[in-house]
């Protein structure tokens, strides 16, 4: 045990902080923070691979044939603003170390927030000890494909780090925002927040590989409220900006006022709009909507986990059964996925996964056939994959890592075409843009999408909007019905700050890329009619 | 093989207190509130007939919130040595100054009564216990050519919080869920069961792997079924799910702005407005036995006994202090657990009264679609039923639906006896609510899945 210097030498106040975790924290707890601050050097921090080596060191004393070790430090701060008034300023660091460890063929993972020497190596007995239960129920053993080892810094790279940005300039931009969208006609309520997130941490194998990270994303959203209380009515208009895996500047680049001018001229005729007519359409989607159909019904079911079933009794499993892969006609010919954790600015963007494994970029669907899953270690070879695709993520230090979506993009058409051109060579249907309401089944078969806004397209031209609107499909009738594709220049990156997965809950951060796309025959339900 | 121990006890009244006290000690502002948590979770996760990931977590968190003059700022963080909760405080003081004035600002809440809830029993190890538990799910499966999934989890809990005004409240909670899928090995039935109890010990295995087998078997051969809008009977699951979402959005103050379903058109809320039968009432108790809770929510104000819809009359709307202040009203804290009353008997009391429609036994991802008239939208799962003439005939498929939980409740025909419930992700575990046979719920869509 590290000396104790608390200087709160009284009685039950001493016995309480000895007790919940002064002994010898904080120098070492310290440690864990203290380089998200400097510039990337080109070795991680020797003073936290010592402390990941006790407890890696005892797992393999006590007989893991694998252990790996996250000593972690999260800051994150939330800003939250209505009208003039700032809501909520609140931010948060929290500390820790998750240890995850293989005995006898069985996981077994522990964590603390104490980060003590003593208590590194006592959870790592407790990881053993719990992996030692496990494995008397488990019939097959877990193998892990082969992975290089690295000794490796890679950091987020950004212009203007959002916890170097002074509180009271971050808080004036949001108050901005707010003002802005009050001098609008017809603005009753603005609801605005910056949510930014900083995390680093240090990942540590008995195999060797020693991996610092720093990754930073910023999640900037408004909401504008139309009420009409004579009507007992009321309509809103969500931002248009999208959560980066980049620094304060993602916030500083993205032009407000223009999008709150927008949002202001939307929510006022969405209230005045005519609830759309039910029925089988045409629509096309822009990626400010897009992206999240691809999150819910492409990302999800090429998970390899749900397919097998090991997310059965919450998340579900997956339309896509591995019998499927490389055969399965899912989308039209036009269609291609990319996964990726490498896309600059993206929020799933990093160097290495949380098995230590480095990121990279590989097919999903091409030309509309099924051709490959996302995997971890564990699961490679369980797919007959050589290699891992470095989709092992946990949400902090206390949670234990699994497999988690990359960045997952369709990829835009090859052939020139603008949205312009697109809603110019479609004779009648609805251009969808925004993320509204979104729900999907435990198998991604049916979904159901709203949006923010719906604007008629007549003729070649977008006319006037429609409100109530949401849309239902069938996942392959979907995406096989996706007759066009807009070329790159109309690329966008939408994504989700926390995308939930596992039991317990954890929380993801993953973009989706796209250009807007059209479909056909998509059954439109009016939710006004009801 | 003996489960891990946790390191240490988690903090008891005292020396919770005396932590309150020693952050508030370093306060330089005009106010300071602290809240503490410290808890340990044992979690077991199985699928596919063996255990997946198992976890043994001990988190504590402590957020101190500061104010001078009507400027805060909260700062929150893990680490509870002496210089760490020093540090924080700071921390917490200079993002207050930087903040801009607040006008909705109110002094700290002084001393309060807390409603006493049941100290958790002393329990053996949760680890052992829940991996008997889950063997037991397991075997059960796999003896049938059947295939489990699930998730268990023990956690206790120790809270305070405090405030430079006096006031101060400690709460020591356990709280155990388990739920299980079964799926046949061809995929084509999938059952699913969940429960929650003050402990791991009071976790009924045998019952969920029972339930959860028998659903997977019994919707094996589903046979094709359009949507439509049909009578039903809604499991307990299915109706806290619903519920649950009802009491979320019992909030005044979106009601008093005109953008709430609980607004009344021309101005003004709905309260005192009869929107159900008379029978439906809805209510929070921090102190009820089968599920208590916290007593206190957001800055310390006391959850009491509630009845929210009462009568079938929305009876309440909650409120934090600073629109209470400027509505002119009480503090009222949301619903920290959903209590409905129920009537006699089961689900089997309630599909003997259908002539023709359907049982629920679970619904899925669950999302709001229009907040003007609480409209949601979400699935059905692992098990949906055609009912005829009082019996359950055959499985049928899952369907997409858009409904709203005032429509169930206004639809509602007959209830069962209330039960704890569990949910998915253990959303339901702080609901005791009957089933309900309703005369309309509306399905917009057929979903493939199983």
């Amino acid at each position: 045990m590290d000396p104790v210097d608390t200087g709160a030498g009284r009685g039950i106040e001493r016995r309480a902080l000895l007790k919940l975790g002064a002994a010898g924290g904080l120098g070492l707890a310290a440690c864990v923070g203290a380089r998200a601050r400097t510039s990337a050097p080109a070795e991680p921090d020797p003073a936290l691979r010592e402390l990941a080596a006790i407890a890696l060191d005892e797992a393999r004393r006590l007989g893991a044939s694998y252990a790996d070790v996250r000593l972690c430090d999260t800051r994150r701060r939330d800003l939250v603003a209505r009208e003039a008034r700032v809501e909520r300023v609140r931010e948060s660091e929290e500390r820790g170390f998750g240890v995850r460890v293989l005995v006898d063929g069985a996981w077994g993972f522990a964590a603390s927030a104490r980060i003590t020497r003593d208590e590194l190596a006592r959870v790592a007995r407790s990881a053993v000890e719990l992996a030692r239960t496990a494995s008397s129920l488990r019939r097959e053993p877990v193998q892990l494909a082969p992975a290089e080892r690295h000794v490796a810094v890679w950091n987020t790279p950004v212009r203007r780090d959002p916890f170097e940005v002074p509180l009271d300039e971050a808080l004036a931009r949001l108050l901005a925002i707010n003002a802005a969208a009050l001098r609008q006609p017809g603005v009753s309520f603005v609801n605005s927040s910056f949510d930014l997130v900083r995390e680093h941490k240090l990942f540590a194998s008995s195999e060797g590989s020693a991996i610092e990270q720093t990754l930073v994303r910023c999640n900037p959203a408004f909401t504008l409220t139309h009420v009409d209380r004579a009507q007992g009515a009321f309509e809103t208009r969500d931002s248009f900006s999208a959560p980066r895996g980049q620094g304060y500047e993602c916030i500083e680049d993205f032009p407000w006022e223009d999008e709150v001018a927008r949002a202001a001229a939307d929510v006022l005729e969405k209230s005045r709009a005519p609830v759309v007519t039910p029925g089988t359409k045409t629509l096309v989607l822009h990626p400010t909507n897009l992206w999240l159909v691809i999150h819910e019904s492409i990302g999800h079911p090429t998970e390899y986990d749900r397919a097998i079933g090991l997310e059965a009794n919450y998340a579900g499993t997956s339309f896509l059964t591995p019998d499927k892969l490389g055969s399965y006609r899912v989308a039209s010919e036009r269609v291609t996925f990319e996964a990726e954790k490498t896309a600059p600015g993206a929020l799933a963007t990093a160097g290495y996964d949380d098995d230590g494994v480095a990121t990279r970029r590989w097919e999903l669907v091409r030309a509309g056939v099924f051709v490959d899953y996302q995997v971890t270690r564990e699961q490679a070879p369980q797919l007959g994959r050589a290699r891992s695709h470095g989709c092992c993520q946990a949400q902090s230090w206390r949670h234990v890592p699994f497999q988690r979506m990359p960045n997952v993009n369709l990829m835009p058409g090859a052939e020139r075409l603008s949205l312009d051109e697109l809603v110019a060579d479609t004779d009648d249907g609805i251009l969808v843009r925004g993320r509204g309401s979104y729900s999907i089944d435990h198998q991604r078969y049916n979904f159901q999408f709203g949006g923010q806004t719906f604007h008629q397209i007549k003729k070649g031209r977008v006319t006037g909007m429609l409100r109530d609107v949401v849309y239902q499909a069938r996942t392959p009738d979907f995406w096989r019905s996706c007759d066009a594709i807009c070329d790159a220049s109309e690329y966008w990156v939408g994504g989700s700050f926390n995308d939930g997965k596992g039991e317990p809950g954890q929380s993801n951060a993953v973009s989706h890329g796209c250009a807007p796309a059209r479909f056909r025959g998509i059954d439109v339900l009016a939710t006004g009619a009801v | 093989m003996a489960a891990p121990r946790a390191s240490d006890e988690l903090a008891s009244r005292e020396e919770m207190r005396a932590l309150c006290d020693e952050v508030l000690g370093f306060s330089r502002a005009d106010e300071a509130e602290v809240t503490l948590s410290d808890s340990d979770v044992t979690q077991l996760r199985f699928a596919r007939n063996a255990p997946s990931t198992s976890a043994r977590v001990r988190a504590r968190t402590v957020a101190v919130r500061s104010s001078f003059g009507t400027r805060s700022a909260t700062a929150q963080g893990n680490q509870l040595d002496r210089a760490s909760l020093e540090a924080l405080v700071r921390r917490s003081e200079e993002l207050a100054r930087r903040s801009p004035e607040d006008p909705e600002f109110v002094p700290a809440l002084g001393p309060q009564e807390y409603a006493p809830t049941p100290r958790p029993d002393e329990e053996p190890e949760p680890a052992t216990l829940l991996s008997a538990g889950i063997a037991r799910v397991i075997e059960d499966a796999r003896a049938l050519g059947l295939s489990a999934a699930g998730y268990t989890e023990c956690e206790l809990a120790a809270r305070a919080i405090a405030n430079s005004a006096g006031l101060f409240g400690y709460h020591l909670g356990r709280e155990a869920e388990l739920s299980a899928t079964v799926r046949t090995s061809d995929g084509k039935g999938s059952g699913w069961a969940a429960g929650a109890a003050a402990g791991a010990a009071g976790l009924d295995f045998a019952g969920i792997s029972r339930a959860a087998v028998q659903k997977a078997r019994d919707s094996a051969e589903a046979r094709p079924l359009a949507s439509g809008t049909y009578a039903a009977v809604l499991e307990p699951d299915c109706v806290a799910s619903l519920l649950g979402l009802f009491a979320q959005g019992l909030n005044a103050r979106p009601a008093e702005e005109g953008r709430s379903f609980f607004s009344r058109p021309g101005g003004g809320t709905r309260l005192g407005e009869r929107l159900f039968p008379d029978w439906v009432e809805l209510r929070s108790d921090p102190s009820a036995s089968a599920v208590p809770s916290v007593p206190w929510g957001a800055e310390g104000v006391p959850h009491r006994p509630t009845a929210w819809i009462e009568g079938g009359a929305l009876a309440n709307l909650y409120a934090d202090r600073a629109w209470a202040a400027k509505s002119g009203r009480a503090p009222l804290a949301p619903a920290p657990n959903v209590l409905v009353p129920g009537g006699e008997g089961g689900v089997a009391e309630l599909v003997r009264g259908l002539e023709r429609g359907l049982l629920f036994t679970s619904f899925w991802y669950i999302r709001a679609v229009d907040p003007r008239q609480l409209l949601y939208t979400g699935l059905t799962r692992d098990g949906v039923f055609w009912v005829e003439d009082g019996e359950v005939r055959h499985a049928v498929n899952n369907f997409r639906w858009n409904e709203s939980p005032v429509k169930v409740l206004e639809n509602a025909v007959a209830r069962s006896a209330a039960v704890r419930t569990g949910g998915r992700g253990g959303d339901n575990r702080n609901c005791v609510v009957p089933a309900l046979r309703v005369s309309a719920f509306r399905l917009t869509g057929v979903s493939d899945a199983v």
